[in-house]
């Protein structure tokens, strides 16, 4: 069943030029797609492709030039439905720094919660129950400062699971933290898919787009390719010219190919290609 | 050259929360090498760094870089900056001028050359990282994409025409093609100007291809130094540091745990793919 319906979304930031007319860029350009409930969407693309804008636009931070987004069928652009739609629909973005508002780890994990005018007694169960779901429970009562990036980015995940979204979109969430980071982030993002949560995953690493259930390509405002992250990662060439690359692992069995070495379409893991090539070994 | 000798650091000194952040640390690097710094978030990293054009002074040990010792207390501050140029984390965020001129000529304008000399050097600086001078020299820094702005931070830096440059994780936060590009230039300038280059990043791949000479921090001390082969080859080693091997150096390690022969210093894709046919042709 599809939670997420975008059709034909168009959206234009537009600016004033210095004489002070009205000047319009195009960031999505005619983009049509679904999502399904409990799925894990990745979206890959280089900067400045639209994937960030399209992000916005999927819980009404941005609203549709012209085109529709539909949230478990509630219209973004109507404006009765922005606090229900932002209710289902939680973002993480990039900067931890940029989305951590309080002093102390807790406060800002329940500040979405208060916003929603909830029992504070509910409220105290939420922020434990989202902190004990990234793991970072022993650190409710620190200051969000003294932590890592990755730590930070948990808190900010925190922020958002607390509000019981049906769906948190992540932009570009591992951008600026250490491989350790990166991992415990795509971690969190994995298990809460697990427990039902629809997941989009913003991301330029391949590696994290490769975990996904179906990967968008985003160039130029609009959508290149969709599919299976082994549907993808097999356009190796289209990708490159998308100023893209593929997983290590993909590239190193796309070259053991071209060596003559037999070998299955679509590995995608190091432990695929360790299977395969033990098996053209044993032969 | 650079000779660092013994040099520790210890932050709040005789205070409670002493940290000793770097731990009798010594190396040299031979001029005109390309250094690649990996160490996981607080291993000292950033602390070394900053040593290296005296944002901070050792509590104990040297640095002397071609014959002049940086940590002496008469080496004027200014001198040592002419040496060592560091280009932060995210420096797009240090850019302050109206104009990607003004913002690049901000360090030379502070050493007191003659004007001329000061545009020259700006004009080369410029063209260094790979931007059209006379397009972008007016421009507000601020209207540049993200990419082009530490482009620009960058070439700020390069405009004091140091001997030695230093890069904290110069690709931190780009996408893939801009993190190529960035490297490619950082690649060209260190050809041009055959300068010594250091640069930290958690990228084992870019480690592994660029640097002739790793240094592994670990818990503020120098846990190895040696060429990148040499490096990751002590797999266990890097893991238990929390590091990660090169992609292909992680996927020839799971073959040879399977029992296939072969070498453990494949550092490339490519240099893996010749392994792995090689070894299946047996």
């Amino acid at each position: 069943m599809e939670f997420i319906r975008v059709e034909d979304l168009i959206f234009e930031y537009v600016k004033t030029d210095e004489g002070g007319a009205p000047v319009a860029t195009r960031a999505i350009d005619g983009v049509s797609f679904n999502v399904e409930r409990g799925s894990f969407t990745a979206i890959i693309g280089q900067n400045g492709s639209g994937k960030s804008t399209l992000a916005k636009n999927l819980n009404g931070l941005l609203l549709p030039t012209e085109g529709k987004v539909l949230i478990d069928g509630l219209d973004t652009s109507v404006p009765e439905n922005t606090w229900k739609v932002r209710q289902k629909v939680a973002m993480v973005f990039q900067n931890p720094d940029n989305q951590i508002v309080s002093a102390i780890v807790e406060d800002d994990v329940a500040f979405g919660p208060e916003n929603l005018g909830i029992d504070p007694a509910e409220i105290r169960q939420r922020v434990d129950r989202a902190l004990e779901g990234v793991e970072m429970g022993d650190y409710k009562d620190k200051a969000p400062h003294l932590l890592s990036g990755g730590q930070k980015q948990r808190i900010a995940i925190a922020g958002a699971v607390a509000m019981e979204p049906e769906c948190i979109v992540f932009d570009e969430p591992t951008a600026m933290l250490d491989p350790k980071g990166r991992r415990e982030v795509l971690a969190i993002a994995r298990d809460l898919n697990a427990k039902g949560m629809t997941v989009v995953f913003i991301t330029h690493f391949m590696e994290e787009a490769a975990c996904a259930d179906h990967v968008l390509v985003m160039d130029g405002g609009q959508i290149r390719m969709e599919g299976t992250p082994r549907e993808i990662f097999a356009r190796e060439e289209e990708l490159e010219a998308l100023c893209l690359g593929v997983p290590a692992v993909v590239q190193l069995a796309s070259k053991l190919k071209q060596r003559g070495v037999d070998l299955p379409d679509g590995i995608l893991t190091d432990d695929e290609l360790v299977r395969a090539l033990t098996e053209a070994k044993a032969e | 050259m650079i000779e660092v000798k013994n040099l520790t650091h210890v932050y709040n000194e005789g205070l409670p929360h002493e940290t000793k952040a770097l731990d009798d640390i010594s190396f040299t690097i031979k001029d005109g090498s390309f250094v690649g710094i990996i160490g996981h978030t607080g291993s000292g990293k950033s602390t070394l760094l900053q040593h290296l054009n005296g944002l901070l002074k050792p509590s104990s040990g040297t640095i002397v870089i071609d014959g002049v010792d940086i940590t002496d207390s008469h080496t004027k501050m200014l001198d040592i900056r002419r040496r060592v140029g560091l280009v932060f984390q995210y420096p797009e965020y240090q850019l302050f001028e109206e104009t990607v001129a003004k913002d690049v000529a901000f360090g030379p304008a502070n050493l007191g050359l003659s004007q001329e000399e000061i545009d020259e050097r700006v004009r080369r600086s410029i063209e260094l990282v790979g931007l059209d001078y006379e397009r972008v020299k007016d421009q507000s820094p601020f209207e540049l994409s993200g990419g082009q702005k530490r482009r620009v931070a960058i070439a700020g830096v390069l405009a004091m025409e140091p001997e030695v440059l230093v890069l904290d994780e110069p690709t931190a936060g780009l996408n893939p093609k801009a993190h190529l590009d960035i490297l490619d230039m950082v690649e060209e300038i260190h050809k041009r100007e055959n300068n010594i280059t250091i640069f930290v990043s958690h990228n084992m791949n870019d480690i592994a291809r660029m640097s002739d000479q790793v240094l592994v921090i670990h818990q503020g001390r120098l846990a190895m130094d040696g060429t990148p082969a040499q490096v990751f080859a002590r797999e266990d080693e890097i893991r238990s540091m929390g590091l990660a091997l090169p992609d292909a150096t992680e996927i020839v390690s799971h073959l040879r745990k399977e029992g296939m022969e072969l070498p453990a210093d494949c550092l490339t894709v490519d240099q893996a793919a010749e392994a792995i046919a090689k070894a299946l042709e047996k």
